[in-house]
């Protein structure tokens, strides 16, 4: 779906058409419930609170304005549904075997850079990094999203890559051997 | 897993994000759009305009009822101060009073006839004429 395509069917939903605002909602709902179940939601959950989120989405669209992606304005009130219904918890220091994550994403996340992301980093410092990398938010709409100010999501991301890359470095330690032998 | 480089880090975290696909169910729109309508239902103005219509119907005549019943209730009791009531009373205590004032009477007089007698007996007694002591 074109921006163009996507900016029609808004303004048409926000004029009261539920056929348009469908078609919006079958172009997300997979997305939502996937940044859901990333969140830490179990599958059933994160379909209840995607579709909380959108009803709450249609019911409020009038309030929309098209300054902001209409992505980045419906994965907020997602974030909001997802907090009502699992806060964010920080990780204990030990590494802990159970991921919470659903059955069906953490056999997805097996030999997934993610997966190490998910055990080694902060549930916020988790969620700033897949809303920017596997969602493709920038670092603006990332802090609106999460209700934070751009430098916190600029500094998050910086540490959460440094964290990843030290303990990539420490499992592969031929890997930057060679590379310091090149440099 | 393959191995992650720490140059290609972000890389690969966008290439393995796609990896991670997830299905709503089939019935996902329909719900959401269930959803929505039955909302729409809830903020239909038309029925809320009926609800109070409803409310209003019901709630002006309750008051009134109330209102009614709160005010009758001090004239029902006050029935038993009608004119006629209040008479007979009147006239019940005029006929207590006028018995308490013929015992009162009868009693009186009883009372002076005994003082009478003992007068007389005491004239008698000192020697005068008793009835002469009574007048």
């Amino acid at each position: 779906m074109t921006r163009e395509q996507e900016r029609d069917l808004i303004n048409r939903a926000q004029a009261g058409s539920v056929a348009a605002y469908e078609q919006i909602v079958a172009h997300y709902q997979d997305r939502l419930l996937r940044f859901l179940m990333m969140r830490g939601l179990q599958q059933a959950d994160a379909e209840d609170a995607a579709q909380s989120a959108l009803v709450s989405a249609w019911e409020n669209l009038s309030g929309y304005r098209s300054k902001w992606q209409f992505s980045t304005w419906l994965y907020t009130i997602a974030r909001r549904c997802a907090i009502q219904r699992k806060p964010l918890q920080t990780n204990n220091d030990e590494l802990d075997a159970d991921t919470g994550l659903d059955t069906c994403l953490e056999q997805q996340l097996r030999d997934n850079v993610w997966s190490v992301a998910h055990r080694q980093l902060e549930p916020s410092a988790f969620q700033a990094l897949w809303l920017h990398y596997g969602e493709g938010f920038s670092g603006a709409e990332v802090a609106r999203i999460m209700d934070r100010t751009t430098v916190w999501v600029r500094v998050t991301l910086h540490r959460a890559r440094s964290r990843l890359r030290a303990v990539f470095a420490n499992d592969n330690p031929v890997v930057e051997q060679h590379e310091h032998s090149i440099s | 897993m393959n191995t992650v480089f720490p140059d290609n880090l972000e890389q690969r975290l966008q290439q393995d994000a796609e990896r991670i696909q997830v299905t709503a169910d089939q019935h996902f729109t329909q719900r959401v759009s269930n959803r929505i309508n039955a909302a729409q239902q809830q903020h239909n103005p038309g029925s809320s305009r009926n609800r109070r219509y409803w409310a209003w119907g019901l709630a002006v005549p309750a008051a009134l009822a109330v209102v009614l019943l709160v005010t009758l209730n001090p004239l029902q009791q006050s029935s038993d101060f009608s004119p006629a009531s209040a008479q007979l009373l009147v006239s019940n205590l005029d006929m207590n009073l006028d018995k308490a004032l013929v015992e009162r009477e009868n009693d009186f007089e009883s009372e002076l006839t005994k003082v009478q007698n003992d007068l007389h007996k005491l004239g008698s007694m000192m020697g005068f004429n008793g009835a002469l002591l009574v007048k």
